[in-house]
């Protein structure tokens, strides 16, 4: 164990390793900083070049851009009105008051250390509780494992939409995909449609590439064309002269209950698949809204505010691997891109991951206490400059993903029919988003569809003669998981009934 | 002349009748797709689609609920929507697809840039001849020299 331990610090201090995370960080905090990038879209299209990578070195960049991304998202909402990141919305209501009266300085200062605890308070809990959870999942059969999928499906679909129906729709649209391919139980071809390169089924990085890059091209370029759209963007005051530095022993002292208790529903929100970085920070910024003894200051432009959205949703990015690594359930739409990223180099999440290849993961996880600490030196000397990078223009930017994507997707095999799958998927994606679909339970759908078929087939097998009902209400896990399951589609009814009667 | 109910087409009215109409044109194009893959269902072993069907009957079952219970988005944009610079984009990233096996990585890409980029801005031509080549360029070294990734090289480069 002492020699796996040391194996493990090795790695992650190795000279290449080291400056992958820095160099991770500091592409998401770019991406995270510019307006209509995602962190989604960050690690989607960087995903192909970790293929030629170790497995390790691979997790560790899209870990350090993941990190990089949560936290970039809060400096343009700082300096210039505007999230980078979904994640950052909450940060501009205190943030950019705080800019407004002066103290750019003070809110970045506060950004980047909440997120800096934030970052390290949810890595910790991954590398405590991701181990024993993931023995748990040695308890599951193929019912658990069928109804498991069902779940986390579900639950994506329902928890993060308004249109429940659409995003179950989403999320069976994607199991559907998952479908094309050889047969697993006769090996028959199904649903190939005369393609010799569809017979291994749709490949699924080409599919996400598509699906998160393509709409947020074209609506760059919508805004490129028509500016009047974008979001009004005004620079601070001092903008030149932001002094950062470290926060004082005395303010960290007082803000160390914010800075627990926002990580804490950051990691809670995090492992909960597809609530995301918006909804955790959001419910941190209200929670030290109602328990502060001056809830009037909020939006006014006070550190505090920073600091609840900063901690939760840098807290979020390591919850929302817990799920992902340990049932092979992604919390959010970056952990199912990083699941996607682990299933090419041919590692599946669940218990063996944490044996068999514990060296990687753990590599994984103690790397991402480097990339916070990465993310901290950046964040205190260099966030002004980032700003810069906001100033791109759209259509530079626009070609540039663009041309990624078509490299992205031709790299996983070397193979155009990998990126004419990509191209489809992308104008899919585009017209599912403008038509109130969201693409994270059909991405999901296609990472879970096979997980979800073996369980069924072999659940029918093992079920032989049995009603499968009472076969599965006999097994307390598949109970647990039919009951979450119906709660889960059961939750936005009752949101929506509650909602009505309080409108009335 | 002011016709009785003339006051109900107002434009939020008229939005809401036109989310209906199209959220159930998804919700018949969502069954049609699923009508036509129960009948390639059809033509396999029973064993080989149980899972399709079953997911069938729950896209079925769910598209049938959005005709029922339509209006889940607030308005559509349709001008947003299908804006002739996003066709444009689509059309630009098909073409280059099509030619870049046939013609090779260097001249597409170079040429693909610097027309997409001309086509959003027409301004500074020889600014982007230098993004076009540094940015084919440095493609090239990440994914053919760091990567191994060989890109078709076609009729020329």
């Amino acid at each position: 164990m002492g020699g796996t331990i040391f194996d493990v610090v090795c790695n992650v201090f190795q000279i290449t390793n080291l400056l992958i995370a820095a160099g991770g960080v500091l592409t998401g905090i770019i991406f995270g900083g510019l307006p209509g990038f995602t962190a989604s879209m960050g690690v989607a299209i960087l995903l192909p070049i970790t293929f030629g990578m170790d497995p390790a070195t691979g997790l560790i960049l899209l870990g350090a851009l993941f990190a990089g991304a949560m936290y970039g998202g809060s400096v343009s909402a700082i300096l210039i009105n505007t999230p980078g990141t979904p994640s950052a919305a909450a940060t501009v209501l205190d943030g950019h008051p705080m800019c407004k009266k002066g103290k750019a300085g003070e809110a970045l200062r506060e950004a980047v250390f909440a997120s800096f605890l934030g970052g390290i308070f949810g890595v910790t809990v991954l590398l405590l509780f991701a181990p024993p959870l993931a023995r748990i999942s040695l308890m599951f059969g193929p019912p658990e494992y069928f109804l498991l999928a069902m779940f986390g499906l579900t639950i994506i679909a329902t928890i993060s939409e308004k249109a429940v129906f659409k995003g179950l729709l989403a999320g069976a649209l994607g199991l559907l995909i998952s479908t094309i391919g050889m047969d697993p139980l006769l090996g028959i071809p199904r649903f190939s449609m005369g393609f010799v390169n569809l017979l291994d089924g749709i490949q699924l990085i080409p599919a996400m590439i598509g699906l998160f890059s393509i709409p947020e091209v074209l609506n760059m370029i919508h805004l490129h064309k028509h500016p009047e759209e974008t979001p009004t963007e005004e620079l601070c005051p001092d903008f030149k002269n932001i002094k950062i530095g470290f926060p004082k022993l005395k303010q960290i002292i007082k803000f160390i209950p914010i800075y627990i208790r926002s990580s804490i529903i950051g990691t809670g929100v995090g492992m909960l698949p597809g609530a995301g970085g918006s909804i955790a920070s959001f419910m941190a910024y209200n929670e030290t809204k109602r328990v502060s003894k001056h809830p009037e200051l909020f939006g006014t432009g006070i550190s505090e505010g920073v600091a609840a959205s900063e901690s939760a949703n840098n807290a979020m990015a390591s919850g929302a691997m817990i799920p992902m690594l340990t049932l092979g359930i992604p919390g959010d739409s970056v952990a199912a891109i990083m699941m996607g990223g682990l299933m090419v180099h041919g590692l599946q999440p669940g218990a063996e991951l944490f044996t068999s290849n514990g060296h990687i993961v753990y590599t994984f996880i103690i790397s991402l206490y480097v990339a916070n600490i990465f993310m901290l030196l950046f964040g205190t000397f260099f966030a002004p400059y980032f700003t810069l990078a906001t100033k791109t223009p759209r259509h530079y930017l626009a070609v540039s993903v663009t041309l990624l994507t078509v490299m992205g997707s031709y790299a996983l095999r070397g193979n155009m029919f990998d990126v004419y799958v990509m191209v489809v998927f992308g104008i899919l994606g585009y017209l599912m988003k403008s038509h109130g679909f969201s693409v994270i339970p059909t991405v999901l759908g296609i990472i879970l569809g096979p997980v979800a078929e073996a369980g069924l087939n072999n659940m029918i097998a093992i079920s032989t003669g049995d009603n499968i009902l009472f076969f599965l209400f006999q097994r307390p896990i598949s109970l647990i998981l039919i009951v979450l399951t119906l709660l889960s589609i059961a939750f936005p009814f009752y949101r929506r009934i509650r909602e009505s009667r309080v409108a009335i | 002349m002011v016709r009785a109910g003339q006051e109900r087409c107002s434009a939020p009215y008229h939005e809401e009748v036109v989310v209906l109409v199209i959220d159930r044109v998804i919700a018949l194009i969502a069954l049609a797709v699923c009508s036509l893959v129960y009948w390639a269902t059809l033509s396999y072993p029973p064993e080989v689609v149980a899972f399709p069907k079953f997911l069938l009957y729950v896209f079925g079952g769910l598209s049938v609920l959005i005709f029922i219970f339509p209006g889940q988005q607030k308005s559509y944009n349709f001008k947003k929507i299908f804006s002739k610079e996003k066709f444009l984009t689509i059309f630009l990233l098909i073409g280059y697809t099509i030619v870049f096996p046939i013609v090779g990585y260097f001249v597409t890409t170079f040429i693909f840039a610097i027309i997409y980029l001309w086509i959003f801005k027409r301004q500074g031509l020889g600014q982007y001849l230098i993004y076009s080549a540094i940015f084919s360029a440095l493609m090239y070294l990440v994914f053919q020299k760091g990567l191994y990734v060989w890109f078709p090289e076609g009729l020329l480069l």
